[in-house]
C-alpha cells in the first residue's frame, strides 16, 4: 500500500476516501474551538483583528507612497496584483499542547478541487501564514512561517534585505542580513515576493512579523533578526489561500 | 469489546489532528500488552490509514510503523515480562520519540516523556481495575 502511495496510484480511493470523511475532523476541530477554555474572549478577538487591519493599511500606504514615488519617476510601474483569495477552514492544527502551542501546520479543507497547488502562499488578512507543502483532492497542509521547512526571501519596512527561515516552536528569524544594513527592532518584515510565471509563489508585501531581537556579532558574516508574528496561530480557524491564475 | 476498541482508535486518530501527541501509539502499545492478539495488527493498520488520511501523509506510512513497533514489542514478550511498568514507560518513551523524530515535531524529548506518562498512567489505571475486580 505504500509502495502504490508513493507511486500516486491511490489517488483515486484516497480521493474517495476523503470525500466520506473529509467532514469528520472539521467538524471535530470546530468543536474544540468552541471549547470555552480554547475559544478567546470576544474583546481580545476584536483587539487582534483592529490590529492586524491597522497593521495591513500601514503596508497598504507603504505600498502606495512607492508606487506613487515609482510612477512620479516613469521608470516603473508598480502593478498592485489583486490577489485571488481562497477562504479555507482549518480542519487540523496539531501542536504538542492543543491550544496553547503553535502548530508547525495547519491542514485545511480544500484541495486540487479547488485549484490549490503546492506552493500556495496562505494569508489573514495582509498577514502570511504559511505555504501550502502538500495537496490531495479535498485537504490540504500548510506549513507555517515558523515552521523549519520554511524559507523565503524578505525585507524590511525600511527596505534591508534578507531571508526569512522558520525556527520551530514559535521561532522565526530573519537570516542573512548584510551587518551593513539598518535593522531596527519593532519594525516590520515584509515578504519581498518569489510568485512564478504559473502565479504560484509568495506575494510581495504581505507582513511576516515584527522584529524583536537583533543579533549582531561583529565577526559574523551576517546579522539576524528574531521575528515575532503577528498572527495568532492558535486561535485561527479560518485562513485564505492565495491562488495564481489557473 | 473490540468495536469499542475501533471506536477509540478513530477517535483518537481525530485527536491527532489538534495534538502531535502520539495517541494511538500508546493505546496500541497497551493493548498489545494486554491482548496480544493478531487482530492488533488489523486495528493498526486501519488506525494508521486514517491518520494518513487526515493528515496529509503518504498512504500506509503510520500504518508500517504501527506494525512494526507493534513486532518489536511482541519480540520481546518472549524474552522479558511485559506487563510491567518499566516496560511499558521505557516502549512507550522510544516508541514516541521514533514516531515523532519521523514525522518531525516540535519538543520532541519533552513530548515522548509525556507519551509515556500517559501509557503509564492507563497501564496503571487498568491494572487497578482488574485488581478490584478480583
Amino acid at each position: 500500500m505504500l509502495a502504490l502511495s508513493i507511486l500516486g496510484k491511490l489517488i483515486w480511493p484516497q480521493s474517495f476516501l476523503e470525500k466520506g470523511v473529509a467532514f469528520l475532523p472539521k467538524t471535530f476541530f470546530g468543536f474544540f474551538q468552541g471549547l470555552p477554555l480554547v475559544s478567546e474572549g470576544d474583546r481580545i478577538k476584536k483587539l487582534e483583528e483592529q490590529n492586524l487591519a491597522l497593521i495591513s493599511s500601514l503596508v497598504d500606504q507603504e505600498r502606495l507612497k512607492k508606487e506613487n514615488a515609482a510612477l512620479l519617476s516613469q521608470f516603473q510601474t508598480q502593478d498592485v496584483q489583486t490577489l485571488s483569495l481562497l477562504p479555507s477552514k482549518i480542519v487540523g492544527a496539531p501542536g504538542f499542547i492543543p491550544g496553547i502551542t503553535t502548530p508547525s501546520n495547519f491542514i485545511l479543507d480544500k484541495g486540487t478541487k479547488d485549484f490549490v497547488t503546492v506552493g500556495d502562499s496562505v494569508v489573514v488578512n495582509n498577514n502570511l501564514v504559511g505555504k501550502v507543502s502538500k495537496v490531495s483532492s479535498h485537504l490540504s497542509k500548510v506549513d507555517i512561517v515558523t515552521n523549519p521547512s520554511v524559507s523565503f526571501t524578505a525585507r524590511t519596512i525600511s527596505g534591508t534585505i534578507g531571508v526569512v527561515k522558520g525556527g520551530g516552536a514559535d521561532k522565526i528569524t530573519l537570516d542573512n542580513v548584510l551587518p551593513s544594513d539598518n535593522l531596527k527592532k519593532n519594525d516590520l518584515v515584509l515578504t519581498k515576493g518569489d510568485v512564478d510565471i504559473d502565479g504560484v509563489g509568495i506575494p510581495a508585501d504581505l507582513v511576516v512579523g515584527k522584529i524583536q531581537s537583533i543579533e549582531k556579532v561583529p565577526t559574523n558574516i551576517f546579522q539576524r533578526a528574531e521575528v515575532k508574528s503577528l498572527i495568532n496561530f492558535t486561535k485561527q480557524s479560518i485562513v485564505f489561500i492565495v491562488v495564481g491564475p489557473k | 469489546m473490540w468495536f469499542i476498541l475501533i471506536l477509540i482508535l478513530f477517535f483518537l486518530s481525530f485527536l491527532e489532528t489538534i495534538t502531535t501527541l502520539p495517541l494511538v501509539l500508546i493505546v496500541l502499545l497497551y493493548l498489545a500488552i494486554i491482548f496480544k492478539r493478531p487482530m492488533l495488527f488489523a486495528l493498526a493498520f486501519f488506525s494508521g490509514l486514517f491518520l494518513d488520511l487526515f493528515l496529509l501523509r503518504i498512504l500506509g506510512q503510520s500504518s508500517l510503523f504501527f506494525a512494526i513497533f507493534l513486532v518489536i514489542v511482541l519480540l520481546y514478550e518472549r524474552k522479558f515480562e511485559i506487563k510491567t511498568l518499566p516496560f511499558v514507560f521505557i516502549a512507550s518513551f522510544l516508541g514516541a520519540l521514533f514516531y515523532l523524530l519521523t514525522y518531525g515535531n516540535d519538543y520532541i524529548f519533552v513530548q515522548a516523556l509525556v507519551s509515556s506518562v500517559i501509557a503509564v498512567l492507563l497501564f496503571q489505571f487498568v491494572i487497578l481495575r482488574i485488581k478490584m475486580s478480583s
